[in-house]
């Protein structure tokens, strides 16, 4: 995992290592001040009581000197730390929201976005502190340590610089090890309870209605009180943890301030030390302190920074590598293309559930649409008519069989290309917040107001939208609230004729319309949509008379294909 | 600006108080290394006194630490329950015509961003890092006192003018950068909410091909957000440096400098002007929680504002009276009652209508036309611009309405747990008898797991006539006695849409429905036909 998180900062290498050395640059600077002051008493002493004490100025200049030096290299650690995290953050949040793309839709049976959206921000934000405030501060700590210890050996005494060295490896190595599984599972427990919460309240806002009406609030309010709890109980067990490993360590700096002071005191009255030298490494043990409080800050933190990460990597990892093919940007043609010939074969679909388990959804069919026809699909509720327009469109993949597009296997069709060919106008409809035009764009980025306007009349929502005050730029409100659910089916079917397509499936688009607007509709839409291959999934009489063939679909498979004059329909 | 009320100030004392015990720990010890000095170099031997300071200072300091960190725990804990506890009561108390449908941005996403994170951060700062704080930036007066008393009163007194001036340059420094925090905080709930919008549209943008530009929209976003943290950075990190510079040179510069003078001056011994460049650095106590007042302080600051703001939100949003309970001779009865959206023209003028108990009305009229508004109204969502509405149950007492929309929104969880919404002490024996109502039964029988069988996030494993029927039978398990349906068999096939008016036919003449629809047995279904057209309501 740390391996992983480290990958990411590759690329700013060089900025990290420049924060790096300024970090030691400012720890060493920090225990200069200290060591310079202690020396500047041990002089003082030797001059004798009563006089002025010779290079005091000049000690008092030179801790201004090094505090100001610090404050320069701090300022420089903290803003290339920081620099260099934010930078590596904003590329994750990029290479999450790619990975989710590239799984959708299966993805959301797997997760809710409540979830996702803590993942990627609060958990993104969570690692940070791997790239700010543990690099730097572990290497340098590490290094201070270590020149300190050098310093000691060489200018007072190697049992000095023993003590120094031990202190410093039980505060930095032993100490974070204390409950180190304990304190990650905490972590992760509780990073997992803070996505449900944000989960729930999701759902509480998306659901709000349906709470208020059923006289749910005060049940759904208990169960969020259960999901505090739990989050609770453990920001208790992690903070009194923590505190622990934080007294484990304050115990050993002060034990390995006073052994030094101690020891030096012995090797002094031996004659093996001198005074000044003996008093510097006191101040030095004593100057130590902010090196081996920052390890511990991080350590503290590790586990929860830990779960953040394996939260992140588990949607990045579970997403495929860009499987399809990658070709040139192919130009948007004005003119429509000709219908397509689609031919599917032993195709069999089950959804991935979320412990693994799959619930089949279609069974073994064979089928052709040939190029230019107008299908209906029949069947009960639930016989798996969506489904097979998701397969149809590419955005799922059959479990076992094949499904061709002009005998070219969907999945060997690169992406773009595909999502030109093929459009679906989704029996839910989603829209952002925006406006009318917005959306529409979404699904043609350059389209004209004229185009707009040529979609909108032809899926018969012209007299509505231009008796909008502010007509193609009225704003939908979250997920489309202020249109009734006539015309946001609508507006979807608008938005999937916008691409043009040589497949157009279309999944209950008319089933909220009063007839005599569904009869207009279906009329326009004849003439629009010659020559192009559509699939209207409905169980509407009008739509499935103005279709050419009909598919009735139970329990996953395919139970007479006939034309549509052989009525009654059982799944009608 | 008033600050949240937030439990956790026995918490904070506590904190306050452990670190101050800390600090003298440490004060202590270093007096012991000073002793010590003394003892050696003037003695030429040591006895048992410095060693028992040292060992003393040790013992309170680690008690200190132990003790912050926990009371630091459990006020953050306690805090962050009641602070979003409070957001989630005012999201409920909104009403669903309330802010979060109300024109202008994606506020889900932001709202759960504040929910979660913001109340965190909250936590964090008034439970979690107020008491350390107050601890650190006090620090100093503490030490100071311990010197006074024990050591030397001129020392203490020549330093406390210096660190006085600490929190008072720090406070002035806080106040400059308040701004561009919580410009900060803004841009980063706006990003929660693109992407909460974007992933909820996630399986849209795929079939649109549009994956990649949303994408690149969010990346923009996310390098708007780091721009504005590095500028928010590169101005408080100034502070970082001058608080450096000034007082880590001037407070070690002063300590050493008066010790030496009282040295000097025959005052102090040698080894308590040691211990007092030692104690020194423990005045630049308030430093070392500069850096993390930024992290903690501020973001938390800036939540809370953001928090009190949201709270303020919920006054504003008008409560809907309850409808007036009628006189008994009709289950719903409205006289001349206009409504509409927001600002928006009338949807509904002066509609008139009188609904008998247990009678079955079929609500008709073109796409648009106002049907789902009048259902809001009755329902009690939506309070009419004009005329009154009454409600009755037979016995003449209030009617409690139920309503199914459109798009009825079904929880993440189990088919089980979305019934019990309606009622949670229903048994099982209940729960199938609704869905058999609903025509439900069989094909929850044959999920994995039956009553139990996940339903994914807004319903998302059902097919739309299955997410259909089950939000019917959850509002037929509610003890509602009219029942207001929205397009409820407008996702369903034919037969089984037979199967489910015949259940409602069962229902007349205990429950009252009001239906709005397009389909024609439906339509054929009801006792009496009403078409919505151009804001009135005719009879047919």
């Amino acid at each position: 995992m740390i391996r992983r998180l480290a990958a990411f900062a590759r690329p700013f290498a060089a900025p990290l290592a420049l924060s790096t050395a300024l970090r030691v640059v400012q720890l060493a600077l920090g225990i200069g001040v200290l060591a310079v002051a202690v020396h500047a008493v041990a002089l003082a002493d030797r001059a004798g009581g009563g006089e002025s004490p010779p290079g005091v100025a000049g000690a008092l200049g030179l801790i201004a000197l090094l505090a100001l030096g610090k404050g320069a290299a701090r300022y420089g650690e903290q803003y290339l730390g920081h620099w260099v995290a934010f930078s590596v953050l904003a590329r994750l949040r990029t290479v999450f929201f790619d990975a989710l793309a590239r799984q959708a839709p299966g993805v959301l049976y797997q997760h809710r976005s409540g979830d996702l959206t803590a993942r990627a921000t609060a958990d993104i934000n969570r690692v940070e502190v791997f790239y700010a405030h543990t690099i730097a501060p572990a290497i340098a700590a590490a290094v201070v340590s270590l020149g300190a210890a050098g310093y000691l050996s060489a200018a007072a005494h190697p049992a000095l610089a023993a003590i120094l060295l031990a202190g410093a490896a039980v505060s930095g190595l032993a100490v974070p090890r204390l409950w180190r599984r304990r304190l990650q599972r905490t972590a992760r427990q509780r990073q997992h309870t803070r996505g449900q919460i944000a989960a729930h309240i999701t759902d509480t806002i998306g659901g709000l209605r349906e709470l208020t009406q059923l006289r749910a609030v005060g049940h759904w309010q208990r169960h969020l009180g259960e999901l505090d709890a739990d989050a609770a109980a453990r920001t208790r067990s992690l903070a009194s943890r923590t505190a622990a490993r934080r007294a484990a360590n304050t115990a050993v700096f002060a034990t390995t301030v006073c052994a030094v002071a101690l020891a030096g005191a012995y090797l002094w009255q031996d004659g093996r030390l001198d005074r000044q030298a003996w008093w510097i490494s006191v101040a030095i043990a004593v100057a130590m302190a902010p090196a081996l409080t920052a390890v511990e800050a991080f350590a503290g933190e590790f586990g929860t920074t830990l779960a953040a990460a394996q939260r992140l990597f588990a949607v990045i990892d579970a997403s495929p590598a860009p499987a399809r093919p990658v070709q040139a940007r192919p130009a948007v043609t004005a003119r429509r293309p000709a219908g397509a010939a689609v031919r599917l074969r032993g195709v069999r679909f089950a959804y991935p559930g979320p412990a693994g388990e799959a619930a089949p959804v279609l069974g073994h069919i064979d089928l052709d649409l040939p190029a230019g026809s107008t299908t209906a699909v029949l069947g009960a509720t639930g016989s798996g008519k969506s489904s097979l327009g998701y397969l149809l469109a590419g955005c799922l993949s059959p479990t076992a069989g094949a499904i061709t597009l002009d005998d070219v296997d969907l999945r060997d069709i690169p992406d773009e290309e595909l999502r030109r060919r093929v459009a679906l106008a989704d029996q839910r409809p989603f829209f952002f917040s925006g406006t009318i035009a917005d959306n529409l764009r979404l699904a043609r980025p350059g389209a004209d107001e004229a185009e707009l306007w040529h979609v909108i009349d032809a899926v018969e929502l012209g007299d509505t939208v231009r008796a909008l005050p502010d007509r193609l730029h009225t704003r939908l409100t979250e997920r489309g609230a202020n249109l009734s659910g006539g015309q946001s089916q609508r507006l979807s079917l608008a938005q999937a004729l916008l691409r043009r397509p040589s497949l157009l499936i279309c999944d209950e688009v008319t089933s909220q319309l009063d007839a005599a607007t569904e009869a207009r509709l279906l009329g326009r839409l004849h003439r629009e949509l010659a020559g192009c291959t559509t699939v209207w999934i409905t169980h509407r009489s009008a739509t499935v008379h103005a279709a050419d063939r009909v598919v009735v679909l139970e329990g996953g498979r395919i139970t007479e294909p006939r034309p549509p004059n052989g009525s009654p329909h059982p799944g009608l | 600006m008033t600050r949240l009320e937030v439990p956790a100030r026995g918490h904070v004392l506590a904190a306050l108080a452990c670190g101050w015990l800390t600090a003298a720990g440490l004060c202590l010890c270093y007096l012991g290394v000073g002793r010590l000095i003394d003892q050696v170099v003037s003695e030429g031997a040591i006895d048992w006194r410095a060693p028992a300071l040292m060992g003393a200072g040790i013992a309170l300091a680690v008690a200190g630490v132990l003790g912050q960190g926990g009371a630091s725990g459990k006020g953050e804990a306690a805090a962050e329950i009641s602070v979003r506890a409070r957001i989630h009561r005012s999201i409920l108390a909104r009403g669903p015509h309330g802010d979060p449908h109300a024109a202008g941005g994606p506020v889900t996403g932001s709202l759960a961003s504040l929910a979660t994170d913001g109340a965190a951060r909250v936590a964090a700062w008034r439970g979690g890092f107020l008491g350390r704080l107050i601890a650190s930036v006090t620090t100093p007066l503490v030490v100071v006192a311990i010197v006074a008393v024990a050591v030397d009163a001129a020392w203490a007194a020549a330093l406390l003018a210096v660190v006085v001036a600490v929190p008072v340059v720090v406070g002035g420094f806080q106040r400059l950068f308040r701004a561009s925090t919580a410009a900060y905080q803004t841009q980063s709930r706006r990003l929660a909410a693109l992407f909460l919008e974007s992933v909820q549209g996630l399986r849209l943008l795929a079939l649109l091909g549009a994956a990649e530009r949303q994408s690149r929209l969010l990346a923009a976003e996310s390098e708007r957000q780091r721009r504005a943290t590095m500028r928010l950075l590169a101005g408080n990190q100034l502070v970082l440096l001058i608080t450096d510079v000034v007082f880590y040179g001037a407070l070690i510069g002063a300590g050493t400098a008066v010790a030496l003078a009282r040295n000097a001056s025959g005052a102090i011994s040698l080894g308590t002007a040691v211990a007092l460049v030692l104690i020194s650095l423990l005045l630049t106590e308030p430093i070392s929680v500069v850096g993390q007042f930024f992290y903690i302080a501020m973001t938390g600051r800036a939540a809370e504002r953001q928090v009190l703001h949201a709270l303020a939100g919920t006054g504003r949003s008008a409560a809907v009276p309850p409808p007036a309970a009628g006189d008994g001779g009709a289950a719903v009865e409205l006289v001349a009652v206009t409504a509409g959206h927001g600002d928006g023209p009338a949807v509904l003028e002066g509609i008139d209508l009188r609904v008998a108990h247990g009678e079955m009305v079929a609500l008709v009229g073109p796409s648009g036309s106002g049907k789902s508004t009048l259902l809001s109204v009755v329902a009690g969502e939506l309070a009419p611009r004009a005329g009154t509405i009454r409600l009755s149950a037979p016995d003449g007492g209030p009617a409690r309405p139920v309503l199914v929309p459109q798009r009825a929104w079904l929880f993440t969880g189990t088919i089980a747990g979305n019934l019990r919404l309606a009622d949670p002490a229903a048994d099982e024996q209940r729960l199938w008898s609704v869905l058999r109502q609903a025509h439900l039964a069989a094909e929850v029988q044959a999920m994995p797991g039956g009553l139990g069988a996940r339903v994914g996030e807004e319903g998302l494993t059902l097919s739309g006539g299955q997410a259909q029927r089950l939000a019917l039978a959850r509002a037929l398990l509610a003890d509602a006695g009219v029942l207001l349906l929205d397009e409820p068999t407008s996702h369903i096939d034919t037969r089984s849409e037979r199967l489910i008016i015949d259940s409602l036919r069962r229902l007349r003449g205990t429950r009252t429905i009001l239906v709005a629809t397009h389909s024609a047995a439906l339509i054929g279904g009801a006792d009496r036909v009403i078409e919505i057209a151009d804001a009135r309501a005719v009879a047919r």
